[in-house]
């Protein structure tokens, strides 16, 4: 039997230090000032940076072919973005709120708005990966 | 439309899309025949399909709305 693959203490380390590299440049990216050139190249920069590195991983193994379908997942997501259209055409926005004015209130403080910011590279970078 | 109703509509939507993965993972553990994909597998057909650039740049997108273009108080 094989053993389980055991990372050395250099690559943890290795890890350690990148992870708080990206929550450092999280914390910096969302304290630009809205609505700046600033702003706009250190988030959509940092989204491009992510999802290259995440094509250049090694392409995952194939995933078992099943015999399954996404008809309910194409029918509840259009649903969802139906309601979000209907609320986002109507005002005020206080009365009609949008998932989008909905996540800005979530994402005021400026811890949130790193943590989010760190999930949503991580999630690119997984994205991309082939 | 009030803001309740609005609230009532995104809350109904998301426990359908939670139900869903709910079943769709039950339904993989008891290898039923034919059933719904799990998100995690709707998300690998994406990645494999031409829908994959549009999806990465909607992604983009989505950062960019939500970090770069809000007036934080």
């Amino acid at each position: 039997m094989m053993g389980a693959v055991r990372p050395s203490s250099g690559g943890l380390a290795l890890c350690a230090a990148a992870a708080a590299g990206v929550l450092a440049y999280a914390w910096w990216a969302t304290g630009r000032s809205p609505f700046t050139t600033a702003a706009t190249v250190a988030v959509v920069g940092a989204g491009l940076v992510a999802m290259i590195v995440g094509w250049t991983r090694p392409p995952r193994a194939e995933a078992p072919s099943v015999r399954a379908d996404a008809k309910r997942w194409i029918v509840a997501l259009a649903a969802l973005a139906g309601w979000q259209l209907l609320a986002y055409a109507q005002h005020p926005r206080s009365e009609h709120p949008t998932l989008s004015s909905l996540t800005n209130a979530a994402l005021e403080s400026h811890t949130s708005r790193a943590l989010a910011f760190t999930a949503w590279l991580v999630l690119a970078a997984r994205l991309a990966r082939r | 439309m009030s803001r309740e109703i609005t609230l009532g509509g995104y809350v109904v939507l998301v426990a359908v899309l939670v139900l869903q993965e709910v079943s769709a993972r039950r339904a993989m553990q008891e290898h039923v025949a034919r059933r719904q994909l799990t998100f995690a597998e709707l998300v690998a057909v994406v990645r494999r399909s031409p829908l994959r650039l549009p999806v990465l740049a909607g992604w983009l997108w989505l950062g960019w709305h939500l970090f770069a273009r809000v007036s934080w108080r």
